[in-house]
């Protein structure tokens, strides 16, 4: 499996570090924290990672937002309040800080692709893949959302990503597709 | 892409040779392909069919940026030609794709795909006839004053119009992506060549017939509805 590397950038010592922790349980041991916005020339560096921000940062992510993703990073939102999950078209899921280990790492995984050589299926990441399956099930956006915590419109910004890189559009198409590649079953 | 414009002065036969796939059209009029080489304007005479709606179909089908103003239409020779669309693919274009997805399953029996296929082709089929049903049914008689109840029920009908066409169309158009992306290995290539062609023919069809019906069909009856 491909070393996943993150990057932690919250101004709580204890809420970044305790982050840290729960990946380095999960075996994501290459973890860098920043407990403020570190400077451009820094930000440019990162490639293929996972940035997780605290959402009070997103004014500040605008200003880096197109490098980051110019460089194919992964940005996902860390949020205070329970039950909240804001919208916000930059990140790809967010972590709220009342969630437990499990889907925490579930959400940071869910950003990548398939380390796969032989499935078809490579080119869509893992959340990708978790979302069509449930599209497949004939679950509704706001379903999915609930169900894999992220906001329906970031279901939506996936859903637009898989029709875009598979060519597909309709949810009977992307059934076939999924149970072609064994996706789902009957 | 194709930007001629077919005028009563041309020869059928020729018209034919530039584009075939308007032979089906063609064959809708009750035009067989014993045309010689009569004019477009001696065949409609002989046959006793309306040339301007002739060229107006033929023009639509043969090319993708021309299409004719609401006015030049006459709504029940539209709903003649869409019904008999509908016969042709109930006898023809249907059983032959059952055919080709059936020969797919029999000479590739262990691949998964091939299955698949057949299934979702199946499920598609049958939303197809239900979706020609409703139009026939519920659509095409709104052109009769008789069945024409100025409610929003009949303007809902019209509506669902659009929202089952995407669906028909998308869905063929998935089928086929899936199916290049995902060719079974040591098949029969010339047999998953046919069956592509007559996809993506009938593909296009559907897209040229959602076309009449939309912008010409709905409008019209949009307009009797008010």
């Amino acid at each position: 499996m491909k070393r996943i590397r993150a990057i932690i950038i919250h101004p709580s010592t204890l809420i970044s570090n305790g982050l840290k922790s729960i990946l380095h349980s999960k075996n994501i041991t290459d973890v860098n924290i920043h407990l403020s916005f570190p400077d451009v020339r820094e930000i440019k560096e990162w490639n293929d990672s996972i940035v997780i921000i605290d959402v009070n940062y997103t004014s500040a992510l605008n200003n880096y937002f197109s490098i980051l993703k110019k460089n194919s990073n992964h940005i996902l939102g860390i949020c205070h309040v329970e039950y909240e999950r804001p919208e916000s078209p930059m990140f790809e899921s967010i972590i709220n800080i009342f969630d437990d280990s499990e889907t925490i790492v579930r959400l940071v995984e869910g950003c990548l692709p398939i380390d796969s050589k032989e499935s078809y299926s490579s080119e869509l990441s893992r959340r990708e893949i978790e979302i069509l399956k449930l599209v497949a099930g004939g679950k509704s956006n706001k379903q999915i959302a609930d169900e894999l915590f992220i906001s329906s419109h970031t279901v939506i910004t996936h859903r637009k990503n898989i029709t875009a890189k598979l060519g597909i559009k309709s949810i009977s198409g992307l059934t076939l597709y999924a149970l072609v590649n064994n996706l789902i079953e009957l | 892409m194709n930007h001629y414009m077919i005028s009563e002065k041309d020869k059928l036969s020729e018209i034919l040779k530039k584009n075939i796939d308007l032979l089906p059209v063609v064959y809708r009029f009750g035009i067989s392909t014993s045309v010689g080489s009569s004019t477009i304007k001696e065949i409609c005479m002989k046959k006793k069919i309306e040339t301007s709606f002739f060229l107006v179909i033929l023009n639509t089908f043969h090319s993708a940026t021309y299409f004719p103003k609401l006015n030049d239409i006459d709504l029940l020779m539209l709903i003649k030609f869409l019904k008999k669309t509908h016969d042709f693919h109930k006898s023809v274009t249907i059983p032959r794709l059952n055919n080709l997805i059936n020969d797919l399953v029999k000479y590739n029996p262990d691949e998964k795909i091939a299955i698949d296929v057949k299934r979702f082709l199946d499920r598609y089929i049958k939303n197809l006839l239900l979706h020609i049903s409703f139009e026939e049914k519920e659509i095409f008689p709104l052109t009769e004053e008789k069945n024409r109840v100025m409610n929003q029920g009949s303007v809902k009908k019209v509506k669902a119009l659009f929202r089952q066409h995407t669906d028909v169309e998308s869905e063929i158009s998935d089928l086929i992506i899936i199916i290049i992306q995902h060719i079974p290995k040591n098949t029969d290539i010339a047999l998953i060549h046919d069956i592509l062609h007559t996809l993506s023919h009938f593909a296009k069809e559907q897209a040229d017939h959602a076309r009449f019906e939309e912008k010409i069909l709905a409008p019209k009856l949009m307009a009797l509805l008010s």
